[in-house]
């Protein structure tokens, strides 16, 4: 059996899962699907009994009958960007390179899984529905709806979607933040919003689940900065490891079966009355860092759940 | 994860016009650039490597890994993947 990893070559927290299959003995097959069809090639063939064929590299090559299950990290798009109509090539493409890949049986996490349970929207209802404490929330383009909550509530923030921007100078980093009712003005309108309840916490949780083991490391700021949030100044973050009780722990299990995920990275506020409230959830989250800072073992966890797929 | 009101000197100007939320977007305060000069790639082990004095080593075992992974130097693996893209 085969392990396929989907990333791009710079990706330490793939190569600490490869690292792991090496040190098993589990062949590995690590390609980016952005490689087709220039350094990737592959050639399948049906017979009415699943697909036979093999992936290629110039470096490496498997079966397509020997891959039982696939790391989808942070591959690059299939796009064909050279030679002749490339749009209708990449199109091509995914449809039958993207389609083989798809067809692999098991996945961490199945791609189109993970699209869905991106979208905030879709995990703060799931999230709800599983039975977990979650903040209100307002999407909006409206000025006048986002002054009205702002004004509600005691203290609100501004959270992006998608927290990264290029800029004439490089990347920027959008990180939440707190607004009030006088910041708001008519830019709001030109694209959808999102602001929520702030939740007053004694720290904060990353929870890392791999199937039905759940890792939880306690993240308490020694800064201004990383109280609020630790993205903003992870060096004066505190590490601990924590467990989760028994309520959080089956309704996450029911949110992750509910969305299909075998893997998620979730972010919880524990509040002074040990209440957690979910915040956000990443179907491909990082958590190599929180392996080397707590010791939690989540590579060992997502190589078990890679070479050991349900038959 | 929640987060915190910007300094006023750290907010980028919204150009005008712009969508509200892009003032709130920053430069990492302690980003680091990566050298992708002293970066590889292992085509048989299938990993990531980097120069260490005349060697090279995995990218995981080497100390630029845990400066990128655990320093909080850089918004660690997208960084380096968004760096690797572009």
């Amino acid at each position: 059996m085969t392990v396929l990893v989907l990333t791009g070559r710079l990706d330490p927290t793939a190569d600490l899962v490869v690292a792991e299959l090496h040190r098993r003995g589990v062949p590995v097959f690590r390609c980016d699907p952005a490689d087709f069809p220039g350094q990737l090639t592959v050639t399948a063939e049906f017979r009415g009994a699943g697909w036979t064929g093999r992936l290629r590299t110039p470096h490496h090559e498997v079966a397509l009958t020997d891959v039982r299950s696939a790391y989808f990290r942070r591959p690059g798009e299939i796009a064909v960007d050279a030679g002749p109509e490339p749009e209708w090539a990449t199109a091509e493409a995914r449809g039958g390179f993207g389609g083989l890949l798809a067809a692999v049986p098991y996945w961490l996490n199945h791609p189109g899984r993970m699209r869905h349970a991106e979208y905030k929207p879709v995990q703060l209802a799931a999230a709800a529905a599983a039975g977990l404490a979650t903040p209100r929330t307002l999407v909006t383009s409206d000025p006048d709806a986002a002054r009205r909550f702002v004004a509600e509530l005691p203290r609100v923030v501004y959270k992006a979607f998608c927290s990264t921007v290029r800029a004439d100078d490089g990347r920027r980093f959008i990180y939440t933040s707190v607004v009030t009712a006088d910041d708001i003005d008519d830019t709001v309108r030109h694209t959808a919003h999102q602001f929520q309840e702030w939740i007053d916490k004694e720290y904060e949780i990353r929870l890392t689940v791999v199937g039905d083991r759940f890792f939880a490391a306690r993240l308490t700021g020694r800064s201004d900065a990383a109280r609020i949030d630790w993205r903003a100044d992870y060096d004066a973050i505190e590490y601990a490891v924590a467990d989760v009780p028994s309520d959080v722990r089956r309704a996450v299990a029911a949110l992750l079966d509910g969305l299909d995920l075998r893997f998620a990275a979730m972010d919880f506020a524990v509040r002074p009355d040990g209440t957690w409230v979910f915040l956000d959830l990443n179907p491909n989250g990082q958590w190599g860092w929180i392996q080397h800072e707590t010791g939690l073992p989540i590579k060992e966890a997502i190589t078990d759940a890679l070479t050991t797929p349900p038959t | 994860m929640e987060s915190t009101a910007l300094a006023e000197h750290e907010k980028v100007t919204a150009r005008g016009g712009a969508p509200f939320g892009l003032r709130f977007a920053r430069r990492p305060s302690t980003s680091i650039d990566l050298d992708l000069d002293h970066v590889g790639y292992d085509e048989q082990a299938q990993v990531a490597i980097a120069r260490d004095g005349d060697r090279w080593v995995p990218l995981i075992d080497h100390r630029m890994s845990v400066t990128l992974q655990t320093s909080g130097e850089t918004p660690r693996e997208d960084e380096i993947y968004d760096k690797s893209s572009t």
